[in-house]
């Protein structure tokens, strides 16, 4: 999205993609915003919308459903496509895209990044790209974060660990997404279900890893998908980690600015990331725009960055942060009591279900039990 | 440093996530392209990767053992 924006506005620009073909494997639940809010970034094509979503339902351990129709609150991508499409769009704008070539180290002169030492996989050659600003969108790796300093390795407490199917069953949701919480499910997470289109659905778990952990994301969705889809066919595999922390405290340095899940921009405690990521990327092209005509791309012409970051989707950001640490540690029994206190919530009508981390705040002063824990949210 | 164990990748379930090379505080895991590369002289065994890791694709194998053992 930056490439498209800053080749659109006639600045120069060269994509590198590590993997030989853009967008796979996907690594991604592909559940995302509504169509209204994509088409603020890209021109919607069918060819990328695997299902529209109308529907939320969240199943508590002991069996309890919340549910509630939430017509046209998102869509589930084809990832693989969208991605590609990105690419062919940045073509068409005049960037150069170029897939199997990796990005293996910065050029740094006199404390500024002045570029980037790439790798091409195909050929085993290795060259240099010197350019007025490198735009790090490496996703969880962020290897050109941490070159720069910006930010280091994620902790086990910091990432989900997911595994996902993409199954074929007779009984699966149309346009209905659906969260299972529980520990015997997903210590540490939840597990989803997210329509691909008559029969198929994306069925996956992220866990909060931990060297004790007795049972593998991939082992505990056999499980869960023997139980709830016996006799499903598993028609392609996904695997990855997000990352489940708070916002960098700087995501620019001289000649250098991060974006997307590099950034720390995913929701922490859904996981999700494809709107978060392609506001920042919006961002950060004005903001480089404006940079590059001046002539200064130093961390100080680029701070506005962080500053209109901070006080938009940064804010959420960090109080999804919060709460993700409090909601995935709770019992079991603690989340049988939140779920029956939420069913009231749910059947309310005029909720704005955007603010449901205030929902749950507002729940949660209704729990007794849970008042104490979350205080540090509420207060 | 020799150590009694070391980091092992089981290649065939390895599906180029990126999990574990996000949680590696020693910069011993790279993944290049879709190929993850292990540089044991960075690895000390501190298993995030092996807890981040969502199929099992990576585990700790005594030094000692060879090939043959393997097998």
């Amino acid at each position: 999205m930056v490439a498209i924006r800053l080749a659109r506005a006639g600045f120069k620009s060269i994509l590198f993609e590590k993997r030989p073909r853009i967008g796979l494997p996907v690594r991604c639940g592909e559940a995302t915003g509504n169509r209204t809010e994509l088409a603020r970034f890209l021109p919607i094509d069918e060819k990328w919308i695997s299902a529209d979503i109308n529907a939320a339902r969240l199943i508590a351990p002991g069996g309890r459903i919340l549910e509630r129709s939430l017509p046209g609150i998102g869509v589930v991508l084809d990832r693989g496509r969208f991605d590609q499409a990105l690419a062919d769009l940045a073509r068409t704008a005049g960037a150069e895209v170029r897939p199997d070539n990796e990005v293996i180290d910065l050029i740094e002169e006199n404390g500024s990044v002045a570029g980037v030492r790439v790798r091409d996989h195909a050929s085993g050659r290795s060259y240099q790209v010197r350019a007025a600003v490198t735009v790090g969108a490496d996703g969880i790796e962020c290897s050109v974060g941490r070159r720069a300093g910006l930010t280091r390795h994620l902790g086990l407490a910091d990432i989900h660990s997911a595994f996902q199917y993409l199954i074929e069953a007779d009984d699966l949701p149309l346009d209905t997404i659906e969260f299972y919480t529980g520990r015997s499910i997903a210590p540490g997470g939840y597990a989803w279900v997210f329509p691909k289109g008559p029969g198929l659905a994306n069925v996956g778990l992220g866990i909060q890893p931990s060297p004790a952990g007795v049972a593998s994301p991939q082992e505990l969705l056999d499980r869960f998908v023997a139980g709830r889809y016996p006799g499903a066919r598993i028609r392609a595999t996904v695997a990855g980690g997000t990352s489940g922390t708070k916002p960098l405290k700087t995501m620019v340095a001289d000649g250098l600015l991060l974006v997307g899940e590099a950034a720390h921009q995913n929701n922490p405690l859904s996981g999700g990331g494809i709107m978060n990521a392609l506001e920042g990327a919006a961002l950060a092209a004005d903001v480089l725009a404006e940079a590059l005509s001046r002539g200064d791309t130093g961390a100080r012409a680029l701070e506005p960055y962080n500053r209109h970051w901070a006080r938009t989707v940064g804010s959420s950001i960090h109080k999804n942060a919060r709460l993700r640490k409090f909601f995935y540690q709770l019992s079991d029994h603690e989340l049988d009591d939140l779920a029956a206190v939420l069913q009231g919530f749910t059947h309310r009508s005029g909720d704005n279900v955007q603010d449901y981390a205030e929902i749950l705040k507002n729940a949660l002063m209704k729990v007794p039990g849970l008042v104490w824990k979350a205080r540090k949210l509420l207060w | 440093m020799v150590t009694p164990e070391r980091l092992v990748l089981e290649a065939g379930r390895c599906l180029s996530c990126a999990a574990c090379p996000a949680v590696c505080h020693s910069g011993a895991l790279n993944l290049a392209g879709l190929i993850l590369e292990i540089d044991l002289e960075l690895c000390d065994n501190c298993l995030s990767c092996i807890a981040a890791c969502p199929v099992r694709a990576l585990r700790l194998e005594n030094n000692a053992k060879t090939d043959t053992d393997r097998s």
